[in-house]
């Protein structure tokens, strides 16, 4: 209806009809260190006030911006608007970087506006961008964090609290207001989400990642099937059963503890097929324990001795039959009887033992590999129970989990202390079932 | 779109010129068949192809008349604003809000066109200071005016960049 520019003054006067009308103040240039605001400091003109004025009167309406990011300009119909708040013109360092392109001449903002809505469990916000498109539009949306803020995360896009979903076509003329078109990762290492919208005004979209999860699932070893989500044959009846991530390719696949002959069998895929590794490795009676002792994003396995209540941690793999050799660290920890198992307790990135003995349902764990006390303990579970670690909703550490053969039940707790289960699953197991955790796979 | 076409065919060997002419009035919502001549109306002739080309310009006299000579043949589209109170919102013919709706006047050799008239609305004014939030005054903030109602619709401004 009419524009306006501030003089050196900061005043600005613009005739227009009788009438009432929405005010919006935005700074002129391209990219501004001011935000933008509707009359009466509303964020979004969704929620703001409109202005009545009358031919021949001044209607007098003030307003203050704040200090802030901004990118906005008035695009013609299929132009694109990015941001790149800190002019390096190449990698992410803000939250979050955006293009948007409209399809229609629009005047497009976007700036970081606080999302109010939380996020569901699990989900953390990378940042947040506010896109208002003057006009009714289509627009096309890139929304980018930096490599080093999504490496090995799934990334999602919020609006209310609420995930995008993939777009998908609900039929003639009819839009879903908002979807996610692709997610992809750029030649720099950055990760993009790219939505759509259909906009009458502006939306806050939240971008967020979650950490890779752990899910907990079975091995029945009296067939050798694996029941990870996806389901195949591996190893012999009465093997020994352990998952890691063998290749380091962030997937956790089978392996097989022949306690028979000694010798472990490795695949690197979550199908059915012949062993990629193989080597000998312990002594009778050992318990294998697979994990990331050392941080490297690679997992191996280590042995704990049930007769000495020994640790004794290695660091790499064998390979084409040969004898492992010693453990890089070995030390004391646990009473005979206690059942091991390893989880990164603290989110350092590294596995470290755990015991739980069953007869008391007492939890304990430590935060290194070195001799010492349990840095913490608990009670959880009943006797019988066999117990698991895992990050079961990405809070970058790993909490308990038990697997009761009794009613085939999984209880997964979100914290490492006393108290009920944050969550069950109970499956058609077969009795000889072997509860593993493994990396959820997502796409 | 409405092409005005009008006046007398230039006599040989004379150049080929012609005149735009009319009378402004202010638009009276209360009284529709009233009609107040208004002085001091700057109108200008655009080239119909180009907004930035204005081809001559006038004004209007105390009884709201203009007439502006001397035009070459061609199509043009006619602006009337008030260059000296800004007491009137500005309009194109035939009572457009831009050039690009505004209606083509054609102009044939050494023809004439009468009766491009407008009717201007009184004007109402939004004003006010920007500030940040110390206080001091931010200079080169684009103020948006928005019709409140509008919900679909495409913005009719074009903000600089």
């Amino acid at each position: 209806m009419g524009e306006g520019v501030t003089d050196a003054a900061g005043f600005y006067e613009v005739p227009v009809p009788s009438g009432s009308y929405h005010l919006l103040f935005v700074p002129c240039a391209v990219h501004a260190s001011h935000t933008s605001s509707w009359f009466d400091g509303a964020p979004l003109r969704s929620s703001a006030k409109a202005v009545a004025v009358v031919a021949g009167a001044t209607t007098y309406a003030n307003a203050v911006l704040a200090a802030g990011e901004l990118t906005s300009a008035l695009l013609e119909s299929g132009a694109t608007l990015s941001t790149d708040w800190e002019g390096d013109g190449a990698t992410v360092t803000d939250p979050i970087e955006a293009s948007v392109t409209t399809n229609v001449p629009n005047l497009v903002l976007i700036d970081q506006t606080p999302a109010s809505k939380p996020l569901p469990v699990g989900w953390a916000r990378i940042g947040d961008v506010t896109l208002q498109a003057i006009a009714p539009s289509s627009l096309s949306a890139a929304l980018t964090a930096d490599a080093s803020r999504v490496r090995g995360a799934e990334l999602g896009v919020f609006v209310d609290g609420l995930r995008l979903v993939p777009c998908r076509d609900l039929g003639v003329g009819i839009f879903m207001a908002w979807c996610v078109q692709r997610t992809a990762q750029l030649a720099d290492g950055d990760a993009t989400v790219e939505i759509s919208l259909q906009m009458f005004s502006e939306r806050t979209f939240t971008l967020a990642i979650r950490r890779a999860r752990d899910v907990p699932g079975v091995v029945e070893t009296a067939s050798g099937l694996w029941r990870l989500g996806i389901s195949f044959y591996f190893g012999n009846p009465g093997d020994y059963p352990i998952v890691g991530d063998w290749n380091c390719d962030g997937t956790d696949t089978p392996g097989m503890y022949r306690q028979s002959d000694g010798f472990v069998y490795l695949r690197n895929s979550n199908t059915q097929g012949a062993a990629d590794t193989r080597f000998f490795f312990g002594n009778p009676g050992d318990i294998p324990l697979a994990g990331d002792f050392d941080g490297d994003g690679c997992d191996t396995i280590s042995i704990y001795r049930p007769a000495e209540g020994r640790m004794y941690v290695i660091n790499r793999l064998g390979s084409g039959d040969g004898v492992l050799g010693q453990a890089e660290v070995s030390y004391f920890f646990g009473n005979p009887g206690d059942k091991p198992f390893v989880g990164d307790f603290n989110g350092d990135g590294i596995d470290t033992l755990g015991l739980h003995r069953e007869s008391s349902g007492l939890v304990y764990f430590r935060n290194s590999h070195s001799q010492g006390f349990a840095d913490f303990s608990f009670i959880y579970g009943n006797p019988g129970d066999r117990i698991i670690a895992g990050d079961w909703i990405g809070q970058g550490f790993d909490t308990v989990g038990i697997y009761r053969p009794s009613n085939l039940t999984f209880y997964l707790r979100y914290s490492n202390t006393t108290g009920n289960a944050d969550w069950m699953m109970t499956r058609r197991f077969d009795p000889s079932a072997h509860p593993v955790t493994s990396v959820l796979v997502t796409g | 779109m409405i092409l005005a076409t009008l006046g007398t065919p230039a006599a040989v060997g004379q150049v080929a010129t012609a005149d735009i002419s009319g009378w402004v009035t202010e638009r009276i919502p209360q009284s529709p068949f009233s009609f107040l001549p208004i002085q001091d109306i700057c109108v200008d002739v655009f080239d119909s192809a180009d907004a930035l080309v204005i081809v001559a310009s006038g004004a209007t006299a105390s009884d709201g008349t203009y007439l502006i000579s001397g035009i070459p043949a061609g199509d043009y589209k006619v602006e009337f604003w008030d260059c000296t109170q800004g007491a009137f919102l500005s309009e194109f013919y035939a009572n457009e809000p831009s050039f690009e709706s505004a209606d083509v006047v054609r102009l044939p050799p050494g023809a004439s066109a009468s009766n491009i008239n407008a009717q201007l609305d009184r004007a109402g004014f939004i004003a006010g200071t920007v500030t940040d939030t110390s206080g001091a005054p931010l200079p080169d903030i684009c103020v948006e005016v928005l019709a409140s109602w509008v919900v679909r619709g495409f913005i009719d401004g074009r903000r600089r960049n």
